[in-house]
């Protein structure tokens, strides 16, 4: 009898333990909606011909689930005529949310800590020129001069986009330096000239 | 050059049948018998595990669980007796035999503790509960690794690796088995967080250890879902049994992060109130950025905070525990792996630099880990008459992690985490050991774990909110009689989990259920009194873990796409192991040959895709707005893990001890033949130690060399890695230490210094060797005071 209840003192004085602790259960069936947070969806290039406004093309890169999952479902080719001048800019959207969150205007605030860089490659004849600059004259490059060559021959041309993130190490002079910072975006566009 | 060291490593194993022989020799018909009891002179309870040993004729004992012994086959003549006991002051006696004997002996508490082990403290006196391989690290092996992190401090096992993302963190690897297929205990509780990812470190505090075990091969019976691979044991001292106080400080200094660490423990027991004892124990750690010889490593700080109390009531029938640990810590991770695109990792993979470093700084920067772990714990027996003793405890385990990447979000209003798990565990065990009877003993236990978790932040994460449920039950009973150890086991266990995520703006809540039989056999067999044979098949297995079900996205550090498999099936063990123990004198020598079958192995396999224009198989890229990136797969293959790992240590006189170790592993995939990834390449350690006459203001002084040889790794498949193996590395470590006397009170003191040569060197099992050398010299200068004041009792 003795030995009972030293044992039921031993349970009651452990009771404690197992109803003190609950807390952030009700949280778990409701879990947060991933689509809540920040993702570059979607890439558009509008190129404005410079010598006439009505003449306008637009390419998308666009994968609404983000990273993984689901295949991009739009990638544009970049048609352009040869020998043009176009003014271009970019527009970075988050269109998993709503209203659609513009991106591309948080780049320009934090223009001192990104930069775009642009390269054609594979025949794909386009000079690019920088149009805009941060805080210390150094170019973001949402906005920029597209100076198409002669017509594409084959079908490898490419321009590739990048947005390197550098936070403080961006330069503060010159025209930036692309082997810096982390990359949020990478899109391979293919190119015809025409 | 590899196999000249393997022609080394040969040559030492083959002097042990010479020994074996050797030993053999000196047999002639003694008959008597000594045989006794080993007891706690304060709590005079028995002390099982204590070693009793006879000089000069290398014979010696061990206490069973009631404390008893018994040494055979004495002659007539006077004999000197040791009696130890880790933990213990070492007892000496003379003992003249001319019929059989009987002996109590009565050990007291050595706070200072004792005895200079090399590499392996005592392992006797847990061989006799395991048929299991254990190793132990414990006393002043233990010492001479304080300050470093857990899985830092057990890599000197033979068979043990780790997994390190940087120099701070660390995941141990036992017999190339690693993250949640390694159980770890802290303090008799499984410690729940989030170990399914390769960067994330055990959360505990190593300074709370008085004893580090370490128990390879499946241990899936006596610990449940997990132990595949093995299970680390966290122990921290026993509460003090008699009135009085004490404690130790221990101080760490260490050169290559200009870092130290700090711990204090402090035991106290009121003479008013017999049985009552209580402890507070605390740890600060800080360190700024580690250097590898050419460079610093930006952003590899960190610092610690962590604080535990306990207290006890004792009686003898019966007792209550409780237990609270807190552990806390900013570990920064090295910027320069932190990995945009592909492109980006190619560079830094490219460039023989990391491509991003930084002078000395002690600031903890993003991209870092923030973790807390807090566990509270009550735990009672009580002792039955006849029967045995019976357990209970309650558990509640809390683990709050966020990791910080290298940019904020840029729509993050203040600085918020990308992504924070918040985990929490509760465990409750019952358990009955019956007491020894006709060589009988075993135990029957249950076991339940409810456990939730959820995730925030502001960034994609791995693993979903999720509620599990887990029970199971246990039956293990032992039989020992003579040289002969049997033990066998059984357990049946159950799993349920619900997740709860949304998927394209639905919410889902798939439901999982498994369930397991696993079971062991072993047997411990004792050749003579100087060798010892285990054999042993265990089983054990492993539920997939979250983020190998769910996983589907970008892994930042890694730069590939990671994709879970809902249809995942639950991972199956099945482990043999043969073991030799060898002892003799100061010799010491083991060698252990295993081979686990792990069917249904998990792992992330790269997808590949057949292109008909080369006729060949290329990875397949998956493209997103940062560019292209591969695409890994967690896959399941039947797998094969076989090696061997031997240690062996031999004085070569009274102030030299010669010792060695060394691993090999072969970790195959059955289904194809081709081998693993991550699986430690061949290792081996080979020091010499020299030990100094002392005097009675210097105790043990000793000054060791050590050289570590990690050969290249063999044999990876080419696509399965961005980088091929690192080259074969060498490194030479120096340690010195001594026990210095300051007016009686005890000071101890080690220098250690590895990678002595500064040399430069990546190991493959460091995941940013990719982008860097391991760390330069280091220097860390250790300084323990332990102090002991008892009260009279009235």
């Amino acid at each position: 009898m003795k030995t009972l209840l030293k044992l039921s003192i031993l349970f009651a004085s452990l009771l404690p333990v197992i109803t003190s602790c609950k807390k952030d259960d009700d949280e778990v069936t409701k879990p947060r909606n991933i689509n809540e947070s920040e993702l570059i969806t979607t890439v558009k290039l509008v190129m404005v011909d410079s010598a006439n406004a009505n003449s306008t093309y637009t390419a998308v890169f666009k994968d609404e689930d983000g990273e993984g999952g689901n295949a991009p479902s739009i990638f544009d080719t970049i048609r352009l005529a040869a020998n043009t001048t176009y003014n271009v800019e970019v527009i970075l959207l988050d269109e998993s949310k709503t209203p659609v969150d513009t991106i591309s205007k948080e780049v320009e605030e934090e223009g001192k800590e990104h930069q775009f860089f642009y390269s054609a490659s594979g025949g794909a004849d386009i000079h690019i020129s920088y149009l805009d600059a941060d805080d210390n004259g150094v170019p973001v490059g949402l906005k920029v001069k597209f100076r198409t060559g002669s017509v594409t021959s084959g079908k490898n041309g490419k321009l590739k986009v990048v947005l390197k993130h550098q936070g403080e190490n961006k330069p503060v002079t010159g025209l930036g330096d692309p082997s810096i910072g982390d990359t949020d975006v990478e899109i391979d566009f293919p190119v015809l000239l025409y | 050059m590899q196999y000249k060291y393997l022609v080394i490593s040969i040559g030492i194993l083959l002097q042990l049948p010479l020994l074996l022989v050797a030993q053999k020799v000196d047999v002639e018909p003694c008959t008597y018998k000594l045989s006794g009891v080993v007891i706690d002179g304060e709590s005079n309870q028995p002390l099982p595990g204590a070693v009793v040993g006879v000089r000069d004729i290398a014979k010696a004992a061990v206490a069973d669980t009631s404390g008893k012994f018994e040494i055979m086959h004495l002659c007539a003549g006077d004999y000197v007796v040791e009696c130890r006991l880790l933990g213990y002051k070492v007892l000496i006696s003379t003992i003249r035999i001319s019929e059989d004997a009987y002996r109590k002996f009565i050990l007291h508490s050595d706070t200072c503790m004792m005895e200079s082990v090399v590499i392996i403290a005592e392992r006797n006196d847990i061989e006799k509960e395991y048929t299991q391989l254990v190793f132990e690290l414990s006393g002043k092996s233990l010492d001479l690794t304080r300050g470093l992190s857990l899985g830092e401090s057990v890599k000197k096992i033979p068979g043990v690796n780790a997994i390190q993302s940087g120099p701070t963190i660390f995941k141990p690897v036992i017999q190339g088995v690693y993250g949640n297929r390694i159980l770890i205990m802290n303090n008799g509780v499984r410690l729940e967080g989030q170990q399914w990812g390769v960067e994330h470190a055990p959360e505990i505090d190593p300074f709370l250890a008085n004893k580090i075990t370490v128990i390879k091969g499946a241990s899936g019976v006596r610990y449940g879902a997990d132990a595949i691979g093995g299970v680390l044991l966290i122990d921290s001292k026993d509460l003090r049994k008699s009135p009085g106080i004490d404690g130790e400080v221990n101080l760490v200094g260490i050169s290559n992060s200009r870092g130290g660490a700090g711990s204090v423990r402090m035991d106290y027991a009121p003479a008013q109130i017999k049985g009552l004892s209580f402890r507070i124990q605390g740890t600060v750690k800080r360190a700024g950025n580690f250097s590898a010889p050419d460079y610093f490593l930006k952003n590899t700080g960190y610092k610690e905070q962590n604080f535990s109390w306990q207290a006890g009531y004792q009686k003898k029938k019966f007792g209550l525990e409780a237990f609270y640990s807190l552990y806390n810590s900013d570990a920064g991770i090295f910027s320069a792996s932190h990995i945009g695109n592909l492109t980006d990792l190619k560079n830094a993979i490219a460039s023989d630099v990391p491509l991003e470093t930084s002078g000395f700084s002690y600031k903890v920067a993003r991209p870092y880990q923030k973790v807390a772990h807090e566990l509270s714990k009550v735990q009672g027996h009580y002792k039955f008459n006849k029967w045995g003793t019976l357990n209970l405890s309650f558990a509640r385990q809390y683990n709050n992690r966020a990791e910080f990447d290298k940019h904020k979000s840029s729509n993050a209003s203040n600085d918020e985490s990308q992504v924070r798990f918040k985990i929490t565990t509760h465990t409750a065990n019952v358990n009955f050991a019956h007491y020894t009877a006709r060589n009988f003993s075993g135990e029957l236990g249950a076991e339940v774990i409810l456990q939730s978790n959820t995730t925030g932040g502001t960034a994609k994460s791995f693993i979903p909110n999720f509620r599990s449920y887990a029970g199971g039950i246990y039956f293990i009973e032992k039989w020992k009689k003579e040289r002969l150890g049997l033990e066998a086991g059984i357990r049946y266990d159950q799993k349920r989990m619900k997740a709860f995520m949304y998927e394209n703006n639905v919410l889902v809540t798939p439901v999982y259920r498994f369930s397991n039989f696993s079971g062991s056999v072993g047997s411990s067999y004792d050749l003579n009194e100087n060798v010892k044979l285990h054999l042993n098949f265990g089983s054990a297995y492993r539920p997939p873990s979250v983020n190998e079900l769910f996983s589907d996205g970008l892994h930042h550090g890694a730069a590939r796409i990671e994709k879970g498999d809902r249809g995942l099936r639950t991972e199956v063990a099945y482990n043999t192991s043969l073991s030799a123990h060898y002892h003799y004198g100061k010799v010491f020598g083991e060698l252990t040959v295993y081979n686990n079958f792990i069917n249904d192995y998990i792992y992330l396999a790269p997808s590949v895709k057949y292109d008909a224009g080369t006729g060949a198989y290329v990875p397949d890229y998956v493209l997103t707005v940062r560019g292209a990136f591969p695409s890994f797969t967690y896959t399941q293959v039947n797998a094969v893990f076989t090696g061997m790992d031997f240690a062996f240590n031999d004085s070569l006189s009274r102030n030299i001890i010669i010792n060695s170790r060394f691993s090999l592993l072969r970790a195959v995939n059955r289904n194809t033949g081709t081998h693993l990834v991550l699986i430690p390449p061949a290792n081996m350690e080979y020091g010499i130690k020299y030990l100094f006459h002392y005097s009675e203001k210097l105790k043990d002084p000793f000054i060791a060399f050590s050289h570590l040889l990690v050969l290249k790794k063999e044999k990876v498949l080419e696509y399965e890695d961005f980088k091929e193996p690192p080259p074969t590395y060498i490194l030479f470590n120096l340690e010195a230490g001594a026990t210095l006397y300051v007016n009686k009170q005890p000071i101890d003191i080690s220098l250690a210094a590895t990678n002595v040569l500064n040399s430069r060197y990546r190991d493959y099992l460091d995941r940013f060797r990719y982008f860097s050398d391991g760390i330069g010299r280091n220097i860390l200068l250790r300084v323990k005071i332990p102090f002991n004041h008892s009260f009279k009792s009235k």
